[in-house]
């Protein structure tokens, strides 16, 4: 299967995806321990999807939404990480290049997630100017409006970010292979976990 | 009633499809509670009007909010037989919104969610690096985790409807003789037991002292920076500062 045509389905599995993290149930399918493996077998790597399922699960493991606090997103994250770590060029580099950059990727998410939220306040007044036989269905149709532009949002979100992400870790990866100490860099994936292990431990720890 | 709170609860899934920054969950309620509207007023024109007036401002946790449409069910009842005001329906959904998300944040989000995170994640610390200790089943993580999860999320949601409904406003009342306080600083100590445990039985795996050194050395500072940074922050320090240990490793 060619690059473009996987990250096409990419998109569209994000989309479905990503609608769990808010729009639909909060079933959790969306969490990095969940998403990465499963983005993984996509890529035929499932024990590296896993891997960086549990240190971005470990590691966002106290980030909560409360109130009108949206957090970074943490199933972007995963998604971009474990699509990035199997790029051909990054060998073993992959893994611990592709967080870096999945992590930041992931803000951008989030900047397009309070756009949105900040345009559904626009269609309330169409609600509240409604004559009352009409309130019913203008209702349905902004619950449908919501999960339409979400999932939209979504693909479109990851339809111009893969690209350029790949891009760039594609360069970066290269560049590292000249990098006369790269191979002690290997291990860092090993040890990234204990960031997330220390930060549940300190969540866990608060009153 | 139970076929109500079925039918409620499953259109509660979508409470946050809508989410804005002005009433925020305020498009979800109105759609959730529809149904109940609808079969206690037969006038299309109050139908709406009843509508609109729970399309006011809401936000709770969204797991929870499933037992205020409950209890607003019973106001809504209470209303309709004209023995309370519109306002006391909507002053006592408003009131009760702020309790609820605090106990559903603490309980589910915070807790709850964190500790099934953890559970799962030490299935995979405890294989050790490389699969050192035994080979991993990815589909069973996925599945205790999944299924742990929801072993509490999808009852919670469907009887707290049927249960704001029967105690109404006694419902707060009732939650706070389960001790939650008590059960979930059980879950934190046996969640950081796990993750303490898991980390060691990992950290054994690597076969080398400085990579040993380094990992704890990593977990004591994340939870001393926990304190004052997010997590974000601590993750990018952190990871440079292994590149630059590693480097004269």
């Amino acid at each position: 299967m060619n690059i473009t045509l996987k990250f096409l389905l990419l998109a569209i599995f994000s989309g479905v995806v990503h609608l769990d993290t808010m729009v639909f149930g909060q079933f959790m399918f969306s969490r990095p321990i969940v998403v990465g493996p499963i983005v993984g077998y996509f890529f035929n790597s499932p024990q590296t999807g896993l891997m960086i399922g549990v240190i971005l699960e470990l590691m966002y493991i106290s980030v909560i939404p409360i109130g009108i606090k949206i957090p970074p997103d943490a199933t972007a994250a995963t998604i971009l990480s474990v699509v990035f770590a199997n790029i051909r060029e990054c060998n073993d580099l992959g893994m611990p290049m592709s967080i870096f950059f999945g992590i930041i990727f992931s803000l951008v998410y989030k900047f397009t997630d309070i756009q949105i939220r900040t345009l559904n306040n626009m269609y309330l007044s169409w609600v509240d100017t409604a004559k009352a036989e009409f309130v019913e269905k203008r209702i349905n149709l902004l619950v449908y409006y919501g999960i339409v532009v979400s999932f939209l949002r979504t693909i479109l979100f990851y339809l111009i970010v893969l690209p350029i992400i790949y891009f760039i870790v594609k360069n970066v990866c290269v560049l590292i292979q000249y990098c006369p100490v790269k191979e002690n860099f290997r291990d860092i994936i090993y040890i990234l976990p204990a960031i997330g292990v220390g930060i549940g431990i300190a969540h866990f720890m608060e009153e | 009633m139970k076929f109500f709170s079925l039918r409620i609860a499953i259109r509660s899934l979508l409470i946050q499809s809508m989410w804005n920054y002005e009433r925020m969950q305020n498009v979800g309620f109105a759609f959730s509670i529809k149904p109940f509207i609808n079969y206690l007023y037969k006038d299309k024109v109050v139908q709406g009007e009843r509508i609109k007036a729970h399309f006011g401002f809401f936000n709770t946790h969204p797991y929870l909010a499933n037992l205020l449409i409950g209890i607003v069910m019973r106001l809504e009842e209470k209303y309709s037989r004209g023995e309370i005001s519109s306002d006391e329906v909507i002053r006592t959904k408003t009131m009760l919104a702020g309790p609820v998300a605090a106990i559903g944040d603490r309980l589910i989000w915070s807790t709850w969610r964190v500790f099934c995170g953890i559970v799962a994640v030490s299935i995979f610390l405890f294989s050790g690096k490389d699969n050192y200790w035994f080979e991993v089943n990815i589909k069973l993580i996925l599945a205790i985790f999944l299924f742990l999860y929801n072993l509490v999320h999808i009852p919670l949601r469907f009887f707290s409807v049927y249960w704001g409904y029967t105690y109404s406003s006694d419902v707060i009342h009732k939650l706070s003789k389960f001790s939650i306080q008590t059960k979930v600083l059980s879950l934190r100590k046996i969640g950081i037991l796990l993750l303490l445990l898991s980390a060691l039985v990992y950290s054994i795996s690597f076969e080398d002292y400085v990579l040993n050194i380094i990992f704890w050395l990593n977990i004591i500072l994340s939870i001393l920076l926990s304190k004052r940074y997010a997590q974000i922050i601590i993750f990018y320090v952190l990871f440079l500062f292994n590149m630059i240990i590693l480097i004269y490793k």
